[in-house]
């Protein structure tokens, strides 16, 4: 009797699993559950660009309709990653263009894009809707226009935070008449004005909208036209803050934002003036979102803003708020998840006037009960109010502090702040991403191994004494899965010895650290499935094995070395002539 | 890990000598600082006997493309070779690189100073007049490595002006004299920035392979051509810098 379930049957049950997770472990049951699922399934993510190959995925996933890929490492963000080095869209596009026809959404994050991809995608996928570009780089304008003009089903196009060749805003124009379907739309970080009539136009035959993050070009006389023609957004990033307006026009725009009845998300507000914040005030109430980055005001107009923003749960704000701006926000943004302070650069930083410390996060994780996750860049911070935070905030999931000096201690007592960072992961059970800074010995790096077993990201800069540090993540820090560190004494010994972790990984970073070139030959000799990638400006050739290397980028995968090395990566197998490693095998 | 701290001034202010690149010899990183491109000497003397100034002043850094000029680009296999249109400019203005840990959206929008109190590699940078501009022109990275460097027919160098966030780059070998080169860039970016085409008010410094910085003239042309790494328009002339090291 044939006990197997018809794949009929398999694959309607199927069409319930949606996590891409339990997919994974269905198709590890049996070799028919295993063509059911890849077959079935419509979402993959990539989230390491290099660890498969795209023709793996393409043939693998035939029906796929969303693809979601990331490609170089995070500190590409920070410009540590040279320019060249990879994480090119094209074989992507081409794979999936050959393969998976019915692909729709693709987002990409920290890749290298083309005007030809977006051309290739253009003319490819029949029937594409989402284009979401994060941290990308390489394309034009020209590329933008090409999408607009073919993809007449276009959904989103997000361009969050890229750098793109801007040739003016023609682009915009490209959207035919007859598109009517678009709900997101960002150009926030283009720098050319588009042509306002296009986008007007665009705006009223788009009933779908729901967010528009407009660029720095469009002005404040011009959003209020927009706002008109689309108060149904939920979301909305405003272009520039700062023209001067007429008292008729100032009472319009007021007008239009009181209409906006469903908006939850707010940003852009580039250079806000103090005299438009009580425009806002009418959309305050209903805002779950809102991102204050460029909005250099001074803290008690940020205040005026945020008592009313009673709904808030994410905040993204300049230390401008300072701290005491912050205490404002802890008792009047009794929602707050996520808080992100960044650094204005603003005068009299190492004055009292505008100082971020310790407090203000201190306040926040008193007031706020869901708080969960923080990057807080400060001046300096205390031991004691991380254990403070600690206590209050046990559902920590992230945290980033960036005391902004590096190898601060503890500005009251001096100490380092080991003590600080043990209470916030003995106490944060279920925290996943840490980035520590300040002055810290070995201690804090055995407190994380320790306690930190849920920790998946952490970042380091600047820290420790020895290599005994990194001994303690790789062996302790049981979930770790991308951890990057910069300017740390961390050499050979940890590297080695805890090898087999770094395949449980999915990479890890370290430049300007102690590694030395004998001990990436021998990591990669001995570790065939992980890409051991040496990005270092000299040539490798007459280098002896103990000198040290700039930056070394590990990654486990399954496609062997990329075939797209620039001349500064170097691998053992791409780059032969610089022989095996002499150093003692352990 | 090496603590290096520079305790001596620079005894070459006036002229502005800096380091610039990575010495990996030293595996970490030599911030490159940005130089006095003014004549106020006398402000600057004053600058140096402040040691204990602490403050210093980042200029974004700015990413920058490439027009579609570079010769071998027809055939270029995106697997094969990097993406010429992108050229990072990694070194430019920085004290401690990447630091602090923002995305360049934001730094492109706020000057960062940064404090480094305690920082092996601490030394201060310029401090620069809100409204001045800089554009910095750089040395594409060639595509072929190779210890010697050959004569080039071409050199394309890089060229950024602050408040443009879009670098261009230029074939210097196009050129014979610094006239014509200048010109060249006046005209390229009036072109996509709606410069004043006729305001003269124009300086122009260049940077060498030793990382000073040189008005036009200060070398034969024939050297400059085969030695420029960067080159900086600004188009206010009142520039304070100063450097100062500790």
């Amino acid at each position: 009797m044939d006990l197997r379930l018809p794949s009929k049957v398999l694959e309607h049950i199927l069409s319930f699993v949606d996590s891409n997770e339990d997919r994974n472990s269905v198709s590890l049951v049996c070799k028919s559950w295993f063509e059911t699922e890849r077959r079935t399934r419509k979402r993959v993510f990539v989230r390491n660009c290099y660890a498969v190959t795209p023709e793996a995925v393409a043939r693998r996933f035939p029906e796929t309709r969303s693809l979601t890929l990331k490609g170089k490492p995070h500190f590409a963000d920070y410009n540590l990653v040279p320019d060249g080095w990879g994480g090119y869209a094209w074989p992507w596009i081409e794979a999936m263009a050959a393969k998976c026809p019915s692909l729709d959404e693709l987002r990409l994050k920290r890749m290298v894009v083309t005007d030809e991809c977006l051309e290739k995608i253009a003319a490819s996928f029949k029937d594409f809707k989402v284009l979401v570009l994060t941290s990308c780089e390489g394309f034009s304008t020209d590329g933008l226009a090409a999408i607009a003009v073919a993809c007449s089903n276009l959904r989103e196009l997000e361009l969050r935070e890229c750098i793109v060749e801007d040739l003016g805003g023609d682009w915009l124009s490209y959207f035919p008449e007859t598109l009517t379907s678009l709900v997101s739309l960002d150009f926030s970080c283009l720098d050319s004005e588009v042509k306002l009539s296009d986008l007007e136009r665009l705006v009223s035959r788009s009933p779908n909208l729901k967010s528009l993050k407009l660029n720095r070009a469009v002005s404040l006389d011009a959003l209020g036209s927009l706002l008109r023609l689309a108060p149904q957004l939920v979301e909305l990033g405003t272009g520039s803050f700062s023209d001067k307006l007429d008292q008729e026009a100032v009472s319009k725009l007021s007008q239009a934002f009181s209409e906006m009845k469903e908006l939850k998300s707010l940003s852009g507000l580039w250079d806000v003036l103090p005299e438009y914040i009580p425009l806002l005030y009418s959309v305050c109430p209903g805002l779950t979102s809102l991102n204050l980055s460029y909005a250099t005001v001074q803290m008690p107009d940020l205040v005026e803003l945020l008592t009313r923003c009673s709904n808030l749960q994410k905040l993204w704000v300049m230390d401008l708020i300072e701290d005491k701006g912050l205490e404002v926000v802890a008792s009047s943004c009794k929602e707050l998840r996520e808080l992100r302070v960044f650094p204005s650069g603003a005068e009299g930083l190492n004055d009292t006037n505008v100082a971020m410390t310790e407090q203000g996060l201190v306040s926040v994780s008193e007031g706020c009960p869901n708080l969960e996750s923080v990057l807080y860049f400060c001046v300096q911070f205390t031991n004691a109010a991380m254990v403070t935070i600690a206590r209050n905030r046990p559902n920590l999931t992230c945290f980033r502090l960036c005391v902004m000096e590096p190898f601060s201690p503890d500005h009251k007592t001096q100490q380092p702040l080991d003590e600080g960072f043990k209470a916030i992961v003995e106490r944060c059970k279920d925290l996943q991403r840490l980035s520590v800074s300040g002055l810290l010995t070995n201690k804090a790096f055995e407190y994380i191994g320790t306690h930190g077993k849920k920790l998946r990201m952490l970042s380091i800069a600047f820290a420790g004494d020895s290599d005994l540090m990194l001994h303690h993540l790789l062996s302790g820090c049981e979930s770790l899965n991308k951890l990057e560190i910069r300017d740390c004494p961390f050499g050979d010994t940890a590297l080695l010895e805890n090898a087999a972790k770094l395949e449980t990984m999915r990479s890890l970073w370290m430049s300007s650290c102690c590694v030395s070139f004998g001990a990436c030959k021998l990591l990669s000799q001995k570790m065939p499935k992980l890409n051991v990638e040496v990005i270092d400006e000299h040539p490798l050739e007459t280098r002896p094995d103990s000198s040290p290397v700039e930056r070394i980028y590990i990654y486990r995968t399954l496609a062997g070395p990329r075939l797209d090395m620039p001349e500064f990566v170097w691998t053992t197998q791409k780059n032969p002539e610089i022989g095996v490693s002499h150093l003692a095998i352990k | 890990m090496e603590l290096d701290l520079d305790l001596s001034l620079s005894p070459h202010t006036n002229s502005s000598h800096f380091e610039s690149g990575f010495d990996l010899n030293k595996h970490c990183p030599i911030e490159s600082v940005a130089s006095c491109l003014d004549t106020k000497h006398s402000r600057f003397q004053t600058m140096l006997g402040l040691v204990n100034i602490e403050e210093k002043f980042y200029v974004p850094k700015l990413r920058s493309f490439s027009l579609n000029s570079q010769p071998n680009e027809e055939d270029e296999d995106p697997l094969e070779s990097e993406p010429s249109s992108i050229v990072f400019d990694e070194e430019e203005n920085s004290e401690i690189f990447g630091q602090p840990p923002v995305k360049s959206c934001m730094t492109k929008y706020h000057n960062y100073r940064h404090h480094s109190r305690n920082h092996p590699y601490h030394h201060h940078g310029r401090r620069i007049n809100a409204s001045n501009l800089t554009t910095t022109i750089e040395r594409v990275r060639p595509s072929s490595s190779s210890s010697t460097t050959p004569s080039r027919s071409s050199l394309y160098v890089k060229v950024k002006m602050d408040g443009v966030a879009i670098a261009r780059k230029v074939d210097i070998k196009l050129f014979n004299s610094y006239e014509s080169l200048t010109n060249s860039l006046i005209t390229m970016f009036s072109q996509y920035q709606d410069c004043d085409r006729e305001d003269t008010n124009y300086k122009f410094t260049f940077q060498g392979k030793e990382g000073d910085w040189l008005l036009p003239g200060d070398v034969q042309w024939t050297i400059f051509a085969e030695s420029v790494h960067r080159i900086s328009i600004t188009r206010d002339l009142s520039v304070c810098v100063y450097n100062t090291f500790i």
